[in-house]
């Protein structure tokens, strides 16, 4: 049985990807498995609020507490300020992926 | 902490290291990924703390390769016990 | 000890070589006495219909042919079930494709990322997303 898992999302908003790494982390959240949804590289694209089922999906899990990271160095190479991103999105270091995801069982990629 | 790659895009490899920090780790390759396997890229994944290499035995065949002498070739059936061997599955 | 292998798979066939290494994966787990769960994603859902297979000359190249042909998987989705193998769809990958109607490869089924997928989490031991 896996309990724990973390979909890291790193394709931009145009890309189905993105929204099947989304839809995942909604779907195992609701389920009760602990999700993290991580985005990173051009992913964090997804994050501007743009509208549209991205923002839509995004803002649900927020609400329903479900957890939403980017990674700080991805927002810089996009050249997008943190202020831009959604709020309840947690911005974390590259460095400190690991650690979030120590108590994930498994990890995938989008 | 296992790593299943099967793309060879060389931004794949810098998931390990955001995933993986410096952790050991271990590199399953399969499909396109196999390239990562030549002997060219050993400092790269020794830099990446990647303790034990392998790759998928149909892919390295199909292309042709110059595989590192530290690389073990898999078979299917030994690519489901490297799966099922207890490590955490990252698949990037 | 038998265990359970969970195979998110993204891709479908032709496109690369993701359908038929999950394929070869899933027989040789079988072939060992483990479960297989095949949760079909994206561009995967395509695995999932009955092919169609035209009449008369192809107008192919032999050559073209014999690389096109072991690319494509329904037939070995279809033997994996018969093996044991438990395949489901995202329907709303089905339907994104236009082809939800369609009918299905033996075996294969029609399922969601709620509540199929989910399920299979609850009794896998590992998960490997496959895809491009």
């Amino acid at each position: 049985m896996i309990n724990s898992i973390c979909w890291l999302v790193t394709r931009p908003i145009g890309v189905e990807l993105s929204a099947l790494g989304i839809r995942s982390a909604w779907a195992t959240h609701q389920f009760g498995v602990d999700t993290k949804l991580v985005f990173a590289d051009e992913g964090v694209g997804c994050l501007l609020g743009a509208p549209g089922y991205h923002t839509n999906m995004l803002t649900e899990l927020m609400e329903q507490e479900g957890e939403v990271f980017c990674i700080r160095e991805s927002l810089e190479k996009c050249r997008i300020g943190q202020d831009r991103i959604l709020s309840g999105v947690q911005v974390i270091d590259a460095d400190d992926l690991p650690d979030l995801l120590e108590d994930c069982e498994t990890v995938n990629s989008f | 902490m296992l790593f299943f790659v099967n793309k060879a895009d060389q931004r794949v490899l810098e998931k390990l290291k955001l995933i993986g920090g410096e952790e050991e780790k271990l590199l399953l390759l399969t499909g396109d990924a196999v390239c990562f396997a030549e002997e060219a890229w050993a400092e790269t994944l020794e830099d990446l703390e990647v303790d034990e290499l392998f790759a998928a035995k149909d892919a390295v065949e199909a292309r042709k390769l110059n595989v590192s002498a530290d690389c073990e070739i898999l078979d299917y059936p030994q690519m489901v016990d490297l799966l099922f061997s207890g490590e955490k599955v990252v698949s990037v | 000890m038998s265990k359970c292998l969970t195979i998110m798979l993204l891709s479908g066939a032709a496109e690369n070589e993701d359908a038929m290494f999950s394929v070869q994966l899933a027989e040789a787990a079988l072939e060992k006495g483990h479960r297989v769960q095949i949760y079909l994603f994206g561009n995967g859902v395509n695995l999932s219909k009955k092919e169609f297979p035209i009449e008369g000359d192809l107008h192919i190249t032999p050559m073209l042919l014999s690389h096109i042909e072991p690319t494509k998987m329904f037939e070995r989705l279809a033997a994996l079930v018969e093996k044991g193998a438990d395949i489901c769809t995202c329907h709303t990958n089905e339907h994104a494709r236009g082809i939800e109607s369609r009918e299905y490869v033996n075996g294969t089924e029609w399922g969601d990322i709620g509540q199929s997928f989910c399920t299979y989490l609850l009794t896998t031991d590992v998960l490997v997303s496959v895809g491009h």
